[in-house]
């Protein structure tokens, strides 16, 4: 394993657990931040790939916008109280 | 397993795999906007994982490009593809949170219910 | 008993792709290809009309396409009509969020704190800087007109937590006339060269900021309708709360 596969495999790694934090995590907001961490980690995932548009487009996209909409959206339909699973 | 590519291959098909599990196994709406949020994202990722290679440099000209070396650069069809599709990712997320937010108002719930199986079993 | 039917279906659906990329036919080998196909060569090239060079280097002219970033030629010059139809689909999700949207019950919220209400003017400022760079230099830099305009978005997002601005119809006005505007160039091609979307303003020197002028053109009407877009659709999502601090 190169230096550079080893950063790739963390970054895969983080990216995947965060994305099973999203699915298993209870708190509906909390959900929504981890979604944000997961699209960062993808736009360094893109930027590894050698696709460095995709990779501004994502993080911008999908860490920055997406997210706040996600916690907008989740504020206007549930007024406060919490909401979670099962 | 020296080349990348398969780490970045498995790394967008597992995520895609989640998300396809949030999907199937959650009730509430949001859950299930953020569980197609994450497929989306390890579609993405896998169309570009299909066409990079080990040591490609980024579609950009800076120095000379010869026409002989092409192959050492990404190809930059998918990536054009995967930008575009992000883009409109984020419009299709929106209008989903939208009609969310009418069946939160409609409804009281997020949770996705069959009424009749309730009322049946009462 | 839902979860274990769902990792079953994972399962399988896993198998069934494990197995169909690790077959051994002929024409069924994704990642194991190094050479790349000829359309995607040709844009890297810059051979799509058939004109021959054996290398391109900073500073040619003359070149079919003058934009030194591919992804940028490929999403503007080659595919330009792609781009068209994707904004369409955008705009037709943002008019469906006004649609749902538009005209709902007040509700009182917390107002913002002095820290953002007073910085955020300055982030925003900045932020309209960067993604005018990102934009203006989207032929020859990462970036373009769809991160650049999500950018606006995101500093105009900014401002109405911080002030409470009234998103206005200012937004859809520009939206419309920079659409109008993607459609006109386009138009302009078809009647200068022939076909919709073709670059009738030639091409400069590669690498240079003002070389493929078409590009730049093209870029600022995106980011334009992409920040009026995103900022009008997420002004209908915080909408509700604004109309009641005003009364």
């Amino acid at each position: 394993m190169s230096p550079n596969n080893i950063l790739i495999l963390s970054v895969t790694l983080a990216m995947l657990a965060g994305a099973a934090a999203v699915v298993s995590i209870r708190s509906l907001i909390g959900a929504a931040i981890l979604e944000g961490v997961v699209s960062l980690m993808a736009a360094l995932l893109f930027l590894q790939m050698s696709a460095p548009d995709v990779a501004i487009t994502q993080a911008v996209i999908g860490a920055g916008l997406s997210t706040s909409l996600f916690v907008i959206a989740l504020r206007r339909s549930n007024s406060g109280q919490e909401d979670s699973d099962e | 397993m020296n080349n990348p590519v398969f780490l970045f291959g498995i790394g967008a098909f597992a995520l895609m795999m989640i998300g396809l599990y949030g999907v199937l196994t959650h009730k509430n709406i949001f859950r299930l906007i953020l569980s197609l949020g994450l497929m989306e994202t390890g579609v993405n990722l896998f169309i570009v994982a299909a066409s990079y290679w080990d040591g490609v440099r980024a579609p950009i000209l800076g120095k000379i490009f010869n026409v002989k070396t092409a192959d050492s650069y990404a190809d930059p069809l998918p990536q054009a593809l995967v930008l575009t599709s992000i883009v409109i990712g984020l419009g299709v997320t929106a209008l989903a949170l939208a009609l969310m937010i009418k069946y939160r108002e409609g409804t009281g719930t997020l949770e996705m219910e069959d009424k009749r199986e309730e009322e049946v079993e009462e | 008993m839902n979860k274990i039917a769902a990792i079953l279906m994972i399962g399988i659906i896993s198998y069934g792709v494990y197995a169909a990329f690790s077959s051994t036919q002929p024409g069924s080998k994704p990642f194991k290809r190094k050479a790349q196909n000829d359309v995607s060569r040709a844009y890297l090239a810059k051979t799509v009309n058939g004109k021959k060079h054996s290398s391109i280097m900073r500073g040619m002219k003359g070149l079919e396409n003058s934009s030194s970033n591919i992804v940028t030629a490929v999403v503007l010059d080659y595919r330009g009509f792609d781009t068209l139809g994707e904004v369409t689909v955008l705009f037709a999700a943002i008019a469906g969020i006004g649609l749902l949207l538009g005209g709902q019950k007040k509700r009182v919220i917390t107002p913002a704190g002095p820290i953002i209400s007073s910085l955020a003017p300055w982030i925003a400022l900045f932020i309209l800087i960067t993604s005018a760079y990102v934009f203006l230099h989207g032929h020859l830099t990462p970036g373009g007109g769809f991160p650049g305009g999500a950018m606006i978005a995101a500093g105009f997002l900014l401002m109405v937590l911080g002030f409470r601005t009234k998103p206005s119809g200012v937004f859809r006005m520009l939206e419309s006339f920079a659409g109008l505007s993607f459609v006109l160039v386009g138009l302009l091609g078809f009647l200068k060269k022939g076909s919709f979307l073709q670059n009738f303003m030639g091409t400069g020197e590669m690498g240079s900021l003002f070389g493929s002028l078409f590009i730049t053109v093209l870029y600022a009407i995106i980011g334009i309708k992409v920040a009026a877009e995103l900022s009008s659709g997420f002004g209908s999502f915080v909408k509700e709360d604004l109309e009641e601090e005003h009364e």
